[in-house]
């Protein structure tokens, strides 16, 4: 009997101690993605404080808008991928990220295009900001798709557990994190 | 290696044998350098001529070497691959090798912090004898050329201050100290940790090897447009700065987590030490600002690798200026509020009193943190408008109110205290009276007019020496000292500590109180050559500077002796309150054998009541 | 209550020693000004001394007095401090203390000197002011007079030199370009304009015109105080050190016949 309600604590205690574990990672998550967000904000800023809000009519919308458009589909993919894994669904979730790694990284590479491509002068002052913007996006892009990979290959090799599942919730959280932004960075650079 | 069986042990489990792992990040550093580089400069870019090194093929070269040097310390094994799921067997090596690779103890980490910190101190310190040793003739003597003097200057102060300033009570000391303060075993994401603490050393590295690149003339700051047109050792100013950064950002972003969630039963925000709040707060500057000046300094590598115009002449200086003094100052509140916090930390244990208005610390941290994001332009009178001096000059001078607030705390803590003279505390008022100094000449610079004639001078040299050095690395040495017992368990010998402060406080004001009247007679910073009726003082300068540098040296050697071989103390020597000196003097591999539960303040000298029950450890030594 | 009345004494026989070292050097505290606006800067600094000073003398007296007054003798066993942890007089006091002297910096002299000198150096203050072109390059310093037509000033041996009557407003209009290669935009980085004993110095961008106004006080050249020299202030590279020119103050007629000198030699 004894015994029983000790291990019965113990279980319980170790539940509280996951739970905290979570809170932890999650509030560390957002210190993250709130440190990361001071970059974005300081090269939209930079970006008015060059040029204003000059937009070259030479600028390739379709690449820009369908990219976009593909980008905002592998997020939702992405919050899928976090509904299968709240669900404990291992295969689900892997499912979702590959998904999400074929559309966005469609996405990335069509960004990679755009900065190849550019068809403005990088020494004009719209030209060095599109530079440094969509390649600060395709950097981030590319950590994203790096971390989702991991996810993907680690769930394949070692599973879903109760305390592994928040790891993989937050790489897609990350990917969602560099859509949301781009989202910011291409209403800057191709609309305003 | 073949594994010697004793008699009929079983074979015991044959792992490869791993490399040192120092050994082995040098290594893959190497070599990935060398493939990125050949890669970019004969392939992927090849330049006019293919030269071995191009600017974009140091850059990449760089990235994948300071990735071959993380991996190679261990980062393979213990964060690449486990992100993959693959997991494998690792075992940390035992006794002093653990501290040459990677290791998840905080205390560890702590200790390694500190120790590059230490270097880069010692390395910067050269430098600056360097220096002197030229300042003593009016002439180029010591250098052959002028540019070499000034790039001196520069590497001398970034290193200073990315490796030291930022790191040393924050990485090293915030390592070591948070999570026992707190009671807990280890820090929020130890993997993190283990892995940022070979940032420095890369960093350190880098900036140093920056000569090899070519020459860099802009000083600390970087300043554009005048980066663009030197020669490209500036790209290892930027990447070092890069890697140093991130590693403290990575260290804050770890102890915040760690204050917020790792905290033992019972230690409310009310009862939480001063040092955590003092991490905290500049682990928020940190959050904030150094992503800032890290895209800042990617802009500038993309200005020369792509070539884009951002801060060249053609494009916007003034831009650069204001992105750097953003972070910029800021950062001198990084280098100080930890050592704000250290004095409230000290000056209590050694007065047996309570924490005299311990909440109007405490608003005093969080007040000077939120202003120091609004002052960034006082650095810029000079070329500011006219109309925009004022609001600057304004928070100027209204910051040195929360500033303030510390010291009243601490005098109010020792008024009728039972106040211990001992070395940490001799340090610990040192280094509020050299802060003081520093403060009371920033008046004179935020005054606009006043600013306008003291700027660039040596004026500011003194100035910003005496807040870092009079501030943070006076607070450093004692907080050395006044944990040494813990690191070791053993103490310092009392005389040379008192002889070692006495020391380093005379070659300090010595060298550092002239160069205010040197700045007020006409000497302007980044000069090797100067009118001859500056060299009488500037001899007498260098000579306090030599003093000086001996007894930062003298102080290592007398830490270091102590360390090893000092005389053994008890557990708690200074009859300490606070959390992490209930542990063992050295600590156990694990701090707390059990989680303690908090129960009173820690800064209660007046009752004898229990702060803290430690459930199985043993007895606190009783008061 | 000994103890504070100690205090109390010390205190003020320190600061009245203060105040009195104050008298006696606070306008030394630049140790050579030869112009209006060092003087302004002067005076807003002696200002800030007397105030600092009792300031100073407090916090130091606290910092060196109280604790060897509190030390805990060796024979004493007793391991407890005694004494409040929160004292409201004193905070009240030390609080609005630090705000007030910081509000009345701010008014006087921040304020008061910085208007001072925007009236200085204002368009109709400098109706009538001698017009000195200034142009930095790495690492040399150009003088030219629009006034006189005087395209480069040099002197004897061919160096650059600034020459100024004395007692009549300078306005320095300040730009960042090479002379010598008007088409290398990109070649230009920032320098500082100082002149040790006028007490000022503006920064000399690319691309941007600054306007610095001095007013000489004092016939003196570089020869007779090294102060007086045109020094860059901001580092611009490995010459920096070497950017530097004579300046010379003398009267009004000795200005004018150096005009006419620099004209007949076609500068
Ligand atoms: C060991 C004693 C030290 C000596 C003798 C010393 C001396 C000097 C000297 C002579 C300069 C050159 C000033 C100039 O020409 O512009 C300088 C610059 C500087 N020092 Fe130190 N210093 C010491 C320690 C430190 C420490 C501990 C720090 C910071 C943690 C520091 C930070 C700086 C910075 C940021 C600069 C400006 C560099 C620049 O202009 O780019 N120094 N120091
Ligand atoms: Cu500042
Ligand atoms: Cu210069």
């Amino acid at each position: 009997m004894t015994s029983r309600t000790a291990e019965g604590t113990n279980l319980s205690g170790y539940h509280v101690e996951i739970q905290i574990e979570k809170r932890k990672m999650r509030s560390a998550f957002a210190i993250f993605l709130f440190s990361m967000s001071v970059p974005y904000f300081m090269i939209i800023n930079l970006r008015y404080i060059m040029i204003g809000s000059f937009v070259p009519p030479a600028l390739d919308q379709v690449t820009g808008a369908i990219q976009t458009i593909l980008l905002v589909i592998s997020l939702f993919t992405a919050v899928a991928s976090v509904r299968r894994m709240q669900k404990v669904d291992g295969v689900g979730y892997k499912r979702m990220i590959d998904a999400t790694l074929l559309i966005g990284g469609i996405g990335t590479l069509m960004q990679v295009y755009e900065l190849w491509y550019h068809p403005m002068n990088p020494m004009s002052h719209y030209g060095e900001s599109f530079l440094a913007t969509i390649g600060l996006a395709i950097v981030m892009g590319i950590i994203g798709l790096f971390v989702l990979v991991a996810g993907r290959e680690r769930v394949k090799r070692v599973g879903v557990t109760d305390e592994k599942q928040l790891g993989y919730e937050l790489a897609s959280w990350f990917w969602v994190f560099t859509v949301i932004t781009w989202l910011a960075l291409y209403i800057e650079l191709y609309l305003l | 290696m073949s594994v010697a069986r004793i008699g009929g042990a079983p074979l015991p489990l044959r792992r490869k044998k791993m490399m040192p792992p120092v050994i082995r990040g040098l290594l893959w550093a190497g070599i990935g350098f060398l493939v990125i580089n050949c890669l970019v400069a004969y392939v992927l870019d090849p330049g006019y001529g293919t030269p071995f090194i191009t600017q974009p093929s140091v850059v990449f070269g760089w990235l994948a070497a300071l990735a071959g040097w993380l991996l190679g310390i261990g980062g393979l094994e213990n964060v690449l691959l486990p992100a993959f799921g693959i997991s494998v067997p690792t075992v940390e090596v035992p006794g002093w090798r653990r501290y040459f690779g990677y290791s998840t103890n905080h205390k560890v980490i702590g200790i390694q912090y500190l120790v590059s910190s230490t270097a880069g101190f010692f390395i910067a310190g050269l430098a600056a004898m360097f220096m002197r040793i030229q300042l003593m003739g009016n002439h180029m003597w010591f250098f052959p050329y002028a540019g070499q003097y000034i790039e001196t200057v520069g590497i001398h102060g970034t290193i200073m201050m990315f490796s030291v300033g930022t790191v040393a009570l924050v990485g090293g000391l915030g390592n070591y100290v948070i999570p026992m303060m707190i009671g807990s075993n280890s820090s929020a994401f130890p993997r993190m940790s283990a892995l940022s603490v070979w940032f420095v050393p890369a960093g350190i590295m880098t900036v140093i090897l920056s000569p090899l690149l070519g020459q860099w003339t802009t000083g600390w700051r970087g300043y554009e447009p005048l980066a663009q047109n030197d020669p490209n050792g500036i790209l290892f100013y930027y990447l070092g700065v890069f890697a140093l950064t991130l590693s403290s950002l990575l260290v804050s972003i770890n102890l915040t987590s760690t204050i917020l969630f790792k905290r033992a039963k019972g230690l409310t925000w009310n009862r939480l030490p001063m040092y955590a709040w003092g991490i905290l707060t500049v682990s928020l500057l940190n959050i904030i600002w150094l992503p800032e000046i890290e895209l800042t300094f990617v802009l500038a590598i993309l200005d020369r690798v792509v070539p884009l115009p951002f801060f060249t002449a053609v494009g916007s200086p003034m831009t650069y200026l204001e992105l750097f003094w953003l972070f910029g100052h800021p950062e001198v509140y990084i280098i100080v509020v930890p050592a704000f916090a250290i004095w409230m930390e000290i000056i209590p244990v050694m007065a047996r009193k309570p924490l005299f208005a311990r909440e109007w610390g405490i608003i005093g941290l969080i007040f000077v943190m939120l202003l120091s994001g609004l002052v960034w332009a006082h650095h810029m009178f000079t070329n500011m408008r006219l109309t925009e001096m004022l609001p600057f000059s304004f928070f100027t001078e209204m910051i040195s109110i929360p500033t303030g607030f510390a010291y009243m705390v601490v005098i109010g803590t020792i008024w009728r205290s039972r106040f211990r003279l001992t070395v940490p505390s001799l340090f610990v008022l040192m280094s509020m009276f050299n802060f003081l100094i520093g403060g009371m000449t920033g008046v004179f610079l935020a005054d606009p007019v006043i600013n306008l004639q003291l700027h660039d001078t040596f004026f500011v040299v003194a100035h910003f020496h005496f807040t870092v050095i009079g501030g943070m690395v006076f607070t450093w040495l004692a907080a050395m000292y006044y944990w040494l017992p813990k690191f070791s368990g053993r103490i310092y010998n009392s005389k040379m500590g008192i002889l070692g402060a006495i020391w380093v406080f005379i070659g300090f004001d010595g060298a550092f109180g002239l160069m205010f009247i040197q700045g007020l007679r006409g000497m302007n910073r980044w000069v090797p050559v100067y009118p001859p009726y500056l060299q009488g003082l500037n001899i007498i300068i260098s000579i306090f500077a030599f003093v000086l540098g001996l007894g930062f040296l003298f102080n290592l050697i007398h830490v270091v002796w102590a360390m090893k071989s000092g005389k053994k103390v008890q557990e708690n020597p200074w009859q300490s309150k606070t959390l992490e000196w209930q542990t063992a003097s050295p600590p156990e591999e694990e701090s707390f054998a059990a989680a303690p539960v908090i129960t009173g303040s820690f800064y209660d000298y007046e009752d004898t009541d229990g702060t803290y029950t430690i459930p199985t450890a043993p007895d606190p030594v009783s008061m | 209550m000994a103890e504070l009345l100690t205090f109390g004494v010390l205190w003020v026989v320190f600061s009245v020693l203060g105040e009195l070292g104050v008298s006696a050097w606070g306008h030394d505290f630049y140790f050579y000004t030869a112009s209006t606006q060092a003087l302004d800067g002067v005076n807003a600094s002696v200002f800030l001394f007397r105030f600092l000073t009792p300031i100073f003398v407090f916090v130091v007296l606290m910092l060196l007095y109280i604790p060897i007054r509190a030390r805990r003798r060796s024979n004493e066993s007793v391991l407890r401090g005694k004494g409040a942890r929160f004292n409201a007089t004193y905070v009240t006091i030390w609080v609005t203390l630090s705000l007030a002297v910081n509000l009345l910096f701010f008014v006087h002299p921040t304020t008061s000197a910085a208007e001072q000198l925007f009236q200085e150096m204002s368009p109709q203050a400098t109706q009538n002011a001698l017009v000195v072109d200034v142009v930095a390059r790495q690492w040399e310093w150009y003088f030219s007079y629009p006034q006189y037509g005087i395209k480069n000033a040099l002197n004897a041996n061919g160096n650059n030199v600034l020459y100024l009557p004395v007692n009549r407003p300078v306005k320095f209009v300040l730009r960042s370009y090479d002379p010598n290669h008007p088409y290398a935009l990109g070649e230009d980085v920032i320098h500082s304009f100082w002149i040790p004993a006028f007490g000022e110095k503006m920064d000399v961008i690319p691309g941007e015109t600054r306007i610095m106004v001095a007013t000489p006080t004092k016939i003196a050249s570089t020869e007779t105080n090294p102060e007086m020299r045109v020094q860059c202030a901001e580092v611009c590279g490995p010459g920096h050190p070497y950017m530097y020119a004579t300046v010379h103050v003398v009267s009004n007629s000795a200005f004018q016949q150096w005009v006419s000198q620099q004209l007949k030699a076609g500068n």
